[in-house]
């Protein structure tokens, strides 16, 4: 097995949650992850083994998912595209999320959310990364990765608190 | 009416994004090469052929418009102070001073040299040879557009590509008005709710924008840097955050915003188009604030454009002036 299947093999699974969390729908994500493996495999020579594979993967799929046009990995409106991939989203609930409904309101929530909102927001809750790798991964200054998390859950509880009152 | 907490929302978030989505892709490097060989490959013949129509039309165009220097009616626009016949034996003009040729503008002579070429006068003199031309005819001919028929060279000191500095849109002068009237809504004349006219209703705030917005069928990038030009980079979304006076919130149940740059309106005229529509964010006694983002490629060119923001009933609840870079 080379170095790159073992890196397929260690990280397919981490990656795979990240993309659907980012796109929303199963064939977008799916479509993101194929091109960010594609995208690593072919630029691999370039990777700097001293730094953290992860992080160097987890840059090309969130930059790929940015600088995509904007209908590229995000064309799907409605919330789930399947009934399928709706028993999936909800067997994939924490057990301590004991409110199915306010669980099912955030993913329409992030899925509103503006791509570069997401993005940060879906990278900062990932565990995987602070402020300050956001902002080196996606080229921008840490204070603008604050700025969007912050705007983010401003727009997240706003729709939150809209649903809750209808 | 409870409020999510900030407690309860950041727990919800590490569980979403920390939940086992319960499946794994497998990655397919055989079905991504033949996506990616057959996307290159339809990209690079698309760029080949984009580049082929590209350089024929480049050169059609300078060719029409610096044309070839042995065949007479192809010539450079003479300007007013220098109209001149070509190759006289003193090298003397037989131009009438009392009927200047007009300068007409890089695109009109564009034009004309096309047309000319496609559909060349009897009484053009095709030939090098002389073109003195009697009194009375001059006087006749004058009257024509300078390229028909005026057998005008370029000096040899005149560059050839002097042309090539005209602008490419008349310059407000000081007889112009600043912003072109017919563009302003004519107030007899029916207009659907809300009106797209941004000067209608609230007062423009902030500093003048550019003196003079670009004529029809001017592109952008003929806009001369001094007025905004390319943005660098590729074309991206624009953030504003607005604030609504809390009273004008009252019975509002969606606000929209519409994006103006000068007098036009860009984008949809739908006002309920998804394009418009605008997040609120907090809501305190004083004011409201609200956040939009332009469509993807909106604005792909820096200066001066207002966001008017609506409510449902179309109806103006603020507006912002911003400089975009």
């Amino acid at each position: 097995m080379t170095d790159f299947e073992r890196y397929v093999a260690e990280y397919s699974r981490e990656l795979t949650r990240f993309c659907i969390k980012l796109c929303g729908d199963v064939h977008d994500a799916e479509d993101l992850f194929q091109d960010t493996w594609a995208r690593a495999l072919d630029k691999f020579d370039q990777y700097d083994q001293s730094s953290s594979f992860k992080s160097w993967l987890f840059t090309i799929c969130a930059n790929l998912f940015r600088n995509s046009k904007k209908l590229k990995y995000n064309s799907s409106k409605a919330v789930f595209s399947s009934k399928e991939e709706k028993e999936k989203f909800l067997n994939s609930i924490p057990d301590q999320e004991t409110d199915v409904d306010a669980y099912l309101d955030l993913h329409a929530a992030i899925l509103s959310l503006p791509k570069k909102h997401r993005l940060v927001l879906v990278l900062y809750y990932f565990r995987e990364f602070s402020q300050s790798e956001i902002a080196r991964m996606l080229d921008i200054p840490e204070g603008t990765v604050k700025s969007r998390l912050n705007t983010a859950k401003k727009l997240l509880k706003r729709r939150l608190y809209d649903e809750e009152t209808q | 009416m409870k409020k999510l907490s900030d407690e309860r929302l950041e727990q919800m978030l590490s569980a979403y994004c920390e939940a086992d989505p319960q499946q794994t892709f497998t990655f397919h490097p055989e079905e991504t090469r033949k996506k990616l060989i057959a996307f290159i490959g339809f990209n690079r013949a698309a760029a080949a052929a984009v580049s082929l129509v590209l350089v024929s039309v480049l050169s059609l165009t300078v060719y029409f418009l610096f044309g070839n220097n042995n065949s007479t009616p192809f010539v450079v626009a003479p300007s007013p102070q220098s109209v001149t016949t070509p190759s006289t034996p003193t090298g003397e003009s037989d131009s009438d001073p009392n009927h200047p040729v007009p300068e007409p503008t890089q695109l009109k002579s564009l034009w004309q040299n096309i047309v000319d070429f496609l559909f060349p006068r009897p009484t053009e003199n095709n030939s090098t040879a002389n073109n003195r031309t009697s009194p009375t005819e001059t006087d006749r001919m004058s009257t024509v557009t300078p390229s028909a028929t005026e057998a005008a060279r370029p000096k040899p000191t005149q560059k050839t590509g002097e042309k090539a500095t005209e602008k490419p849109y008349v310059q407000p002068t000081e007889h112009q008005p600043i912003r072109p009237t017919e563009k302003s809504p004519d107030p007899t004349v029916p207009i659907d709710p809300p009106s797209d006219d941004p000067t209608e209703g609230s007062s423009h705030s902030g500093a003048p924008g550019p003196t003079d917005p670009p004529g029809e069928g001017d592109e952008p990038w003929l806009i001369p840097p001094t007025e905004g030009g390319l943005m660098p980079g590729a074309p991206t979304e624009i953030e504003i955050f607005a604030q609504v006076d809390s009273d004008r919130m009252e019975g509002v149940t969606g606000v929209y915003c519409k994006v103006y740059s000068g007098d036009s309106l860009i984008g949809s005229s739908d006002l309920y188009d998804s394009s418009h529509t605008v997040y609120i964010l907090d809501s305190s006694s004083q004011y409201t604030e609200v956040y939009y983002v332009t469509p993807y490629g909106l604005i792909r060119q820096s200066g001066f454009y207002t966001f008017v923001f609506y409510d449902q009933n179309g109806s103006e609840l603020t507006r912002v002036k911003e400089y975009v870079y």
